[in-house]
């Protein structure tokens, strides 16, 4: 323990030390951060390439309810599956459904009687995810349309009239203290922070490169210490580095851009920690396999750049085709995306994120390991 | 003190240790002499306990030193090539975390970093960043962390390569200080003038192998007898200057070179002609091989090639 302290402290005061580097690590996320943060934290989202996926609570199980998600599947714009009503919130306050429709009992009979005797509008509930409002005011629309078109066809009236026979009650999924209106803020800190961690694995792996060109693996591999240990106080400072980094970015967001953590405290913490320990073991990943710092670089920070584009860092996953949606689960940068979204602004529980924390920890585990079984502890002759 | 039997390392098709054995003495100063790629890096690495051998043993006072035979390893200070420090940390935090490797700590890590600065010369430095250094005090500084923890056995792995004069004579007073104050020590290098000014004994390596061992004296044997003479004269002589004095050799303008058949017998003799035809002499120099020449009679090459 002594050992792994010592190597741990080596590195931060190296990390301290320089300056303008530890500056820079601080300062570059926070800085593309709130660039993004004011370019999407009020925009709109774009329209989903697909047929938008939306769950159907069904509590009138009626014909005329069945005609209704049949019309929704046949406008070819929305997906509908019909599920129970505890499944639709937990899946659209995650995140992983835009919208969700409830409708109540007795919603076709009420809405003929609003129809002919002008009596009380039934209310057609939408659960919505804030991040994806736009989904939600186009799925309203085909909505709006297929249970029309399902109440008519065996009503005895007509349609017209002024506005629809019933009303639409959007419910946002979100803590109460979460607000539509900065949930894109938030978003863009998670993303960028993921990024910036990335990055700084990066750095930190090159840092090691030059390291073990000057010799100095070497020397510390003719130390009596277990080479697993001289990895592991790699491992520990860096991802110490990276908290360090979570701190400064999310504290600057929630003081500029006032956005709270509405999840739980404790699944923050997690998230935290299993993303920074995630991106240290892709640091010694990059290490282990590269040959030289000038080879590693370039690609590695392609690498970073295709990992965050698709995990979602840039524009989140929703807006990606569903074939991109599937295969950024195995990316870890999707997973830390979504830890960080989670327990920013979405308000989810301890959890709901620790699926995202397993994962992150299993792919830190394997960039762990082929680290410690590839790592040259020596620069190859020139 | 050091043993090392039948080490074999290859790489891939390469075989840069191939089944080399010697023992290295208590207080000696042993050199591993020989051109680039011999071997001799490969070697150190394996007797570091950085690298493990594909056969063969390596053991200091019987403990077999491997990879990661911690016992074995603190008995070693080792001393790179390469400039292996961190350069944004003090010459003190160098040594502090180093000697922390070895397991020092508190009041007997501080009196070890004291020692080796006090060694090194570098005690007025300690407190600055090692980048702000000259080369020639990363050099003493290299040195002091591989002797912080106090070692038993000192390996230096070609320290003079890309030296220059003034950081190599460093190096050189570090060496001879350690050597008189009973350190074992292990030096390998290409340069042989360095071998024969800090070793007692030398093993000569080439293509994996060792093709000798022995003290100076004992290779400077292994060449065929020579008992050549050159004698720098005051005046030009006569051109038949060496039938007249009854030996063979060469004469070029001032300087004559005799060949002896036997030194203690023909140099009096020779000398004594030349004083009897009246020529005055200036020096008189006997042939001294040195280790290139033992080098290229063992293997047909030079040092340097």
């Amino acid at each position: 323990m002594r050992l792994l302290w010592t190597l741990v402290l080596k590195d931060l005061k190296l990390f301290i030390s320089d300056r303008r580097a530890l500056i820079i690590s601080l300062a570059v996320p926070i800085m593309i951060a709130t660039f993004m943060a004011l370019v999407f934290g009020s925009a709109g989202q774009a329209k989903p390439a697909s047929a938008i996926p939306v769950l159907v609570v069904d509590n009138e199980r009626s014909d005329s309810s069945a005609a209704l998600v049949a019309n929704l599947k046949a406008s070819g714009m929305v997906a509908p599956r019909v599920t129970s009503e505890a499944e639709a919130e937990k899946s659209v306050q995650s995140g992983d459904i835009a919208v969700a429709i409830v409708i109540p009992e007795h919603f076709s009979t009420n809405v003929t009687a609003a129809m002919m005797a002008g009596g009380k509008k039934p209310e057609l509930k939408f659960l919505t995810d804030p991040a994806q409002s736009t989904a939600y005011l186009a799925v309203r629309g085909v909505v709006a349309q297929a249970a029309m078109k399902a109440i008519l066809k065996d009503s005895p009236v007509g349609g017209g009239g002024d506005g629809l026979p019933f009303d639409v009650q959007a419910k946002t999924m979100t803590k109460e203290e979460a607000g539509e209106q900065w949930s894109g803020t938030a978003h863009a800190f998670a993303g960028m922070a993921v990024q910036g961690l990335l990055f700084g694995a990066i750095e930190a792996a090159m840092g090691l490169m030059r390291d073990r060109q000057q010799g100095l693996w070497k020397r510390l591999r003719a130390a009596p210490v277990p080479p697993y240990l001289l990895l592991l106080g790699r491992l520990l400072s860096t991802a110490i580095r990276s908290l360090l980094v979570i701190v400064a970015l999310f504290g600057f967001g929630a003081l500029v851009f006032k956005f709270k953590i509405t999840g739980s405290w404790i699944g923050m913490g997690l998230v935290s920690v299993s993303v920074a320990l995630m991106v240290s073991a892709f640091g010694l990943f990059i290490a282990a396999l590269g040959r030289t710092e000038q080879q590693s670089r370039g690609l590695s920070i392609l690498a970073v750049l295709v990992m965050v584009m698709l995990g979602g860092a840039w524009f989140p996953t929703f807006l990606m085709p569903s074939w991109v949606q599937t295969i950024s689960l195995a990316i870890p940068a999707r997973w830390a995306v979504d830890g960080f979204d989670g327990m920013t602004w979405r308000g989810l529980g301890l959890q709901q994120v620790l699926v995202p924390c397993a994962v992150m920890l299993g792919f830190g585990l394997l960039f762990g390991i082929i680290a410690l079984t590839r790592f040259r502890w020596e620069a190859e002759p020139a | 003190m050091l043993e090392v039997a039948s080490l074999t390392k290859s790489f891939g098709p390469l075989k840069a240790v191939d089944h080399i054995s010697f023992t290295v003495a208590q207080g000696c100063c042993f050199g591993l002499l020989g051109p680039n790629g011999a071997g001799k890096t490969t070697t150190i690495s394996v007797i570091a306990g950085t690298l493990d051998p594909d056969s063969g043993s390596v053991s200091i006072h019987g403990k077999p030193v491997t990879t990661g035979s911690n016992d074995g390893k603190r008995a070693i200070g080792y001393v790179p090539q390469d400039l292996a420090l961190y350069g944004d940390l003090t010459a003190r935090d160098n040594l502090s975390f180093f000697g922390s490797l070895y397991g020092l700590e508190g009041d007997e890590l501080a009196r070890a970093i004291d020692r080796s600065l006090e060694f090194t010369g570098l005690a007025d430095r300690a407190k600055e960043a090692v980048k702000t250094f000259s080369g020639g005090m990363k050099r003493r500084l290299n040195i002091a962390v591989g002797v912080v923890h106090d070692p038993e056995l000192m390996i230096f792995d070609e320290p003079t390569v890309g030296v220059d004069p003034q950081s190599r004579n460093a190096i050189f007073e570090a060496l001879e200080s350690l050597r008189g104050s009973g350190k074992t020590i292990l030096y390998t290098t290409h340069y042989m003038e360095e071998v024969e000014r800090l070793c007692d004994r030398v093993a000569v390596m080439d293509r994996g192998k060792i093709v000798a061992e022995d003290d100076l004296g004992g290779l400077h044997r292994l060449l065929p007898e020579r008992n050549d003479v050159t004698i720098e004269l005051e005046t030009v002589p006569p051109a038949d200057l060496l039938s007249r004095l009854g030996f063979e050799g060469d004469l070029d303008g001032q300087t004559l070179k005799a060949h002896l058949s036997n030194l203690g017998d023909d140099l009096p003799k020779l000398l004594s002609n030349l004083s009897s035809l009246g020529i005055v002499y200036s020096s008189v120099s006997t042939y001294r091989p040195s280790l290139e020449e033992v080098f290229l009679h063992l293997t047909g090459k030079a040092l340097r090639d």
